[in-house]
């Protein structure tokens, strides 16, 4: 699972003005309180809307899980990444620090 | 191809873990049971056999370690409704080693006499399709796809299927006649009789059709062009790029552009292929297209200066995120633009 993982990138370079948002899509906040809890993550975490204010599905199109986005100082997104895999973190940290 | 085997894994969590459908899954037949599930408003029931298999696949590590546990799946229920499904989760897990593919080949082969379920058989097929295409074994590629269309005339995704292997091993005959018999039926009624128990809204079919036929001309074209027919080739694409739609970030779904631009690069033609493949090498990470875009600015602008021109499309070619508000599990609510002049990570995810 990637949240954990980018926990330590956050902490890493929060100074140098970097910010994580995780938008949990499917409205399963038991579970995701006990997985951010349980995994003590302290980025930004926030609730997807229902219906109209569904922002995942609805503004974005996004039905693929996870997907991430990192947009840079402007709000471009810059890279779109689809999945998480063993050592993803290394290609986000990469796209990351070409930004800061 | 990639991408095909990592949205079945997150969908394989969906449909076991949480009980709403998690993914828009890249293979037809994937998607046709999302939509069909979206449409019932429940997906069916996990039995205990799929759940204790999928509660082991959580309690280990790597992606190795899951192979035998799902194998262990197919063999003791080969005709598990989703017994075929599995089998293509552990040739996912399987990575891209050759050796390993070999293996799993070994043991799709062997499990095989024991399906019993026409349909479930016919799934496990094209798996086997897949792994040859993969294999790059040309020979046992065209030989089960004959052995497939005598059991029963070929629907769409299994055309799709054997042309998607085909192109993989560079069979680029047998590609050009599925892609072609694919062509055929990206057609709303062959959409409804490749899936005769499901319930399709009107735009759930439209959008089907759209997706056969910009994957059966960017098929057809790139077999085309490996052939050396490069007009052809240069007239499907013509004709299939109106059915490729963008997503949000502007990423396109088929592989149309940079088949396109790969072939407009071999034939010389390298500031137009430039611009066909510049949004699949930079936004969609195509590497392939990235190689060919390099090759085709090398060739029209000279040694200097890729660097730079990649940046500027990049800045070019990225969207500017819409703004959006949401509220955090204390109930306060975030907008997205208060974090404006920070570097954002923006993440969508689901608990599984």
């Amino acid at each position: 699972m990637e949240l954990p993982r980018l926990e330590p990138l956050w902490q890493s370079y929060r100074d140098k003005g970097l910010a994580v948002v995780a938008v949990e899509a499917q409205g399963d906040t038991e579970n995701a309180t006990a997985f951010i809890n349980d995994n003590n993550l302290t980025y930004h975490f926030l609730e997807n809307g229902k219906e109209e204010g569904d922002v995942v599905r609805g503004v974005f199109g996004i039905r693929s899980f996870p997907t991430s986005f990192i947009i840079d100082r402007e709000g471009r997104i810059m890279y779109y990444h689809l999945g998480f895999e063993e050592g993803d973190e290394e290609k986000l940290k990469k796209e990351i620090l070409t930004l800061l | 191809m990639k991408l095909l085997f990592g949205s079945l894994l997150v969908i394989m969590l969906a449909l076991a873990g949480c009980g709403q459908q998690g993914a828009e899954p890249e293979s037809e037949q994937a998607a046709a049971d999302t939509a069909a599930e979206s449409a019932e408003g429940a997906v069916p029931q996990a039995d205990e056999a799929w759940e204790a298999m999928v509660a082991q696949l959580q309690d280990v590590e790597t992606d190795g370690e899951k192979v035998p546990i799902i194998k262990a799946f197919v063999k003791e229920n080969p005709n598990h409704e989703r017994a075929a499904y599995a089998l293509s989760g552990m040739i996912y897990y399987l990575g891209d080693d050759q050796a390993a593919l070999k293996e799993g080949l070994r043991f799709s082969r062997e499990v095989l006499p024991s399906v019993t379920e026409a349909d479930i058989r016919r799934e496990m097929q094209l798996e086997l399709v897949g792994l040859y295409g993969r294999l790059g074994d040309e020979a046992s590629l065209a030989a089960a796809a004959d052995e497939l269309a005598s059991a029963k005339p070929l629907g769409y995704p299994e055309h799709d299927s054997i042309t998607e292997a085909a192109l993989e091993a560079g069979a680029w005959e047998l590609a050009a006649t599925h892609a072609e018999a694919g062509l055929a039926l990206a057609t709303p009624e062959a959409f409804r009789a490749d899936y005769p128990e499901r319930n399709f809204t009107d735009e759930d079919v439209a959008d089907a059709v759209r997706r056969r036929t910009a994957a059966s001309y960017a098929g057809k074209g790139w077999a085309l062009a490996n052939l050396g027919r490069t007009d052809e080739a240069l007239a499907a694409f013509a004709a299939g790029s109106g059915s490729v739609k963008h997503n949000y970030v502007g990423i396109p779904d088929s592989p149309l552009f940079s088949y396109w631009g790969r072939t407009l690069a071999e034939a010389g033609k390298n500031e137009k292929a430039m611009d066909m493949l510049v949004i699949d090498a930079i936004l969609g990470g195509d590497e392939e297209a990235m190689d060919a875009l390099n090759g085709a600015y090398v060739a029209a602008r000279g040694e200097a200066g890729f660097e730079d021109y990649l940046l500027q499309n990049r800045r070019r070619l990225a969207k500017k995120i819409d703004d959006f508000t949401l509220n955090n599990y204390q109930g306060e609510p975030l907008t997205f633009s208060q974090l404006k002049g920070q570097v954002v990570l923006l993440s969508f995810w689901f608990p599984s």
